[in-house]
């Protein structure tokens, strides 16, 4: 006796319990079927993207990685216990281990991009913390290290929210990455001169935020002025 | 015949080596031929249909490979299995690799679909494999093949832009690059999704308009979408008020070579005419029209003009430089050429396949031919004809989210009391374009 695929709507006569192309569970009536003048299914196919691809290889690209990184290390480890008694080579050692992260990171949870910026920040945080308490106290690290860290990821969360909003468009996206330009580098402005002078002040940041803000205007203009252009919506498609 | 054990490897044919280049998730290069029967797909004896076309077109049973130079075919071991149709055809984005497969068999309900690479063949050949699979399919149990030969002939797969255009001792004169074309406007559909309309006509009644008109029916279809086309660019530059935005309009037409060379081949073999307008010399009338394209075509389906076509194409193949330069680049090269020699300078792309006859074993099981151009993102819609018996369908596949030159062509047949009855696929307009 025949059966049908209710997804697919066609005839299959071996003794099987689900269809073979779609797994859905066979029914025995017509009448449960998509009638036959309906052209295509309802459902759209779905492909993995290029990034996907990608990490259906992540454990051996995280095998590599290590091995690249961390036999490089050992052996300096070894070097510097064998003819120096140990000491330089922590730095190699920690190091080491920072590139692995940086690889590590984004192959775990490259399904969570917001998630993958925050850890590789913390992770440089860390790594900068470690290489200023060397010598015992920490000078640079907490002072012009961490408040440079935490400019650039109040950028990245600016530019995240922006990419997250389901209205994006080029012309918006372009905007806000002159945006966290700009706060990358009033930040980096603002950590020196207090680092360096002591005082929280603007210097130099104006002149690139003065080049920069024109720009993120352009792009806003763009696209609102030529917000119907196909032609240009063809040419930014992504 | 010529049988020849089917090789290792073969190299994409000439008009092949431009697509892997501009390969992306809205440009694909598939193409569909649809056959709609009046009962359900048996699945189990379409797959067994499917395993006996493969044993008789080896040359389609392959992988597309990247080399360092070129890409190139290589034949696979395991067999291709039919698949589930779904609302947005034509639409499988990768095609390169050796677990991929450049063409497939899908099936909904009492729909056979081939969706065919153009990398792999052109409408012609996919219309000799559907033939063969379809005969297949409806044959009786254990009978053998009716209608057709059944084992593969080497010349069904050489590459016949070589063996029949050689390169010319004399230098031939340069084509002149046409200007930009006018494009439908429209927004772009989210990556993946694929705008269908098709319409089915009684392919009788429209040819006897043709035949008053003195035209053939590709002819008769290029001048009503010439003609819609102008409409529609009349319309936007009412709209905006900017005279300046009026260009030419001009469609691509693929011409299948092999009327004009003794080819067997089942790979790619056709090349390309233009026939357009030019708006800005003022507006055409039909009549005007009609005699534009009925010229050009006259004038161009010639098989000297054709070599001169086609020769173009294999001079840049033959070019010592070109064939040294390494993939990545030559990738580079050759998209921007796809884009600013081809698609820009085209308004739309019309393909008539003509009528197939019938097939054997139908006895009226087989309803009407769906055939859907590869989507394009410049050129937003496309436009494909198919006859199956008394029926002729056209088809509208656009990665814009309008339907205006499907309603401006229906408004012209309704206009001659043409009939058509429409069938669509379903888009979530609830999706917003990107």
């Amino acid at each position: 006796m025949s059966v049908f695929c209710p997804r697919c709507a066609v005839e299959i006569v071996e003794d099987v319990a689900k269809c073979p192309l779609c797994s859905s569970v066979l029914v025995g009536d017509q009448k449960l079927l998509p009638p036959l003048v309906q052209a295509y299914p309802r459902e759209f196919e779905t492909f993995p993207g290029r990034l996907e691809r990608l990490m259906r290889h992540r454990g051996l690209i995280n095998i590599i990685s290590a091995f690249v990184v961390f036999v490089p290390a050992m052996i300096c480890l070894a070097v510097d216990f064998m003819y120096a008694g140990g000491g330089w080579s922590l730095v190699v050692i920690y190091t080491a281990i920072f590139l692995w992260t940086l690889v590590f990171i984004p192959l775990a949870f490259f399904r969570l991009p917001l998630l993958v910026a925050m850890l590789l920040i913390a992770s440089a945080g860390a790594y900068l913390f470690i290489l200023d308490m060397l010598d015992g106290q920490h000078t640079w690290s907490m002072t012009l290290g961490w408040p440079l860290l935490l400019w650039v990821a109040l950028a990245i969360f600016v530019l995240w929210l922006g990419l997250v909003w389901p209205k994006k468009s080029p012309g918006l996206v372009a905007a806000l990455i002159f945006v966290c330009l700009q706060i990358i580098t009033i930040g980096t402005d603002l950590s020196t001169q207090y680092f360096v002078f002591g005082v929280v002040t603007l210097t130099w940041s104006l002149v690139v935020v003065s080049a920069l803000m024109p720009l993120a205007l352009l792009a806003l203009l763009l696209q609102f002025s030529l917000s119907n252009s196909s032609r240009l919506k063809r040419f930014f498609h992504w | 015949m010529n049988r020849v054990a089917f090789p290792s490897w073969l190299r994409l044919d000439n008009s092949a080596n431009i697509w892997p280049a501009v390969l992306s998730s809205r440009y694909t290069s598939i193409f569909r031929l649809t056959v709609v029967l009046r009962e359900r797909v048996q699945l189990e004896r379409l797959q067994r249909a499917l395993d006996a076309s493969m044993e008789r077109f080896p040359y389609f049973k392959v992988c597309i490979r990247r080399g360092l130079f070129w890409y190139y075919l290589e034949p696979r071991i395991d067999w291709p299995r039919v698949q589930a149709d779904s609302a947005n055809p034509c639409m499988q984005a990768n095609l390169i690799g050796k677990k991929n497969w450049p063409f497939r068999v899908r099936v909904f309900s009492s729909r056979i679909s081939l969706e065919m690479s153009h990398i792999l063949s052109d409408g012609s050949g996919a219309a000799v494999f559907l033939r063969y699979l379809i005969e297949e399919y409806l044959k009786p149990n254990d009978s053998p093949p009716a209608s057709h030969q059944s084992t593969s002939d080497s010349d069904e797969w050489v590459d016949s832009y070589h063996d029949l255009i050689p390169p010319h001792s004399s230098k031939l004169p340069k084509r002149a690059l046409a200007e930009k074309a006018f494009h439908p406007h429209g927004r772009l559909l989210p990556s993946g999704r694929y705008q269908v309309v098709s319409l089915l006509l009684d392919a009788d009644q429209l040819l006897s308009f043709a035949r008053k008109a003195s035209l053939s029916l590709t002819e008769y279809l290029a001048s009503l979408l010439l003609m819609v086309l102008q409409e529609q660019q009349e319309a936007l530059v009412a709209k905006k008020k900017r005279v300046s935005l009026l260009k030419p309009i001009r469609l691509n037409i693929p011409v299948n070579l092999r009327s004009f060379f003794p080819s067997k081949t089942l790979r790619n073999f056709f090349t390309y005419v233009d026939p357009g307008i030019d708006p800005r010399l003022g507006v055409y009338q039909q009549q005007e029209v009609q005699e534009q394209v009925h010229h050009h075509f006259r004038f161009l389906l010639d098989p000297k003009r054709l070599r001169h076509m086609v020769d173009r194409n294999i001079q840049g193949e033959r070019n010592l430089a070109a064939r040294l330069t390494p993939l990545f680049f030559k990738d580079l090269f050759l998209e921007r050429v796809f884009r600013t020699q081809g698609d820009q300078r085209v308004s739309a792309s019309f393909s008539n396949l003509g009528r197939l006859s019938d097939f054997s074993g139908d006895q009226g099981r087989v309803s009407h031919l769906v055939f859907l151009p590869p989507p394009s993102p410049l050129l937003g819609v496309n436009m494909t004809a198919v006859s199956y018996g008394k029926q002729l369908c056209i088809s509208f596949g656009g990665i814009i989210d309008s339907t205006a030159l499907a309603a401006g062509f229906v408004k012209y047949l309704v206009e001659r009391g043409i009939e058509a009855k429409i069938e669509a696929n379903h888009i979530s307009h609830s999706e917003e374009s990107r």
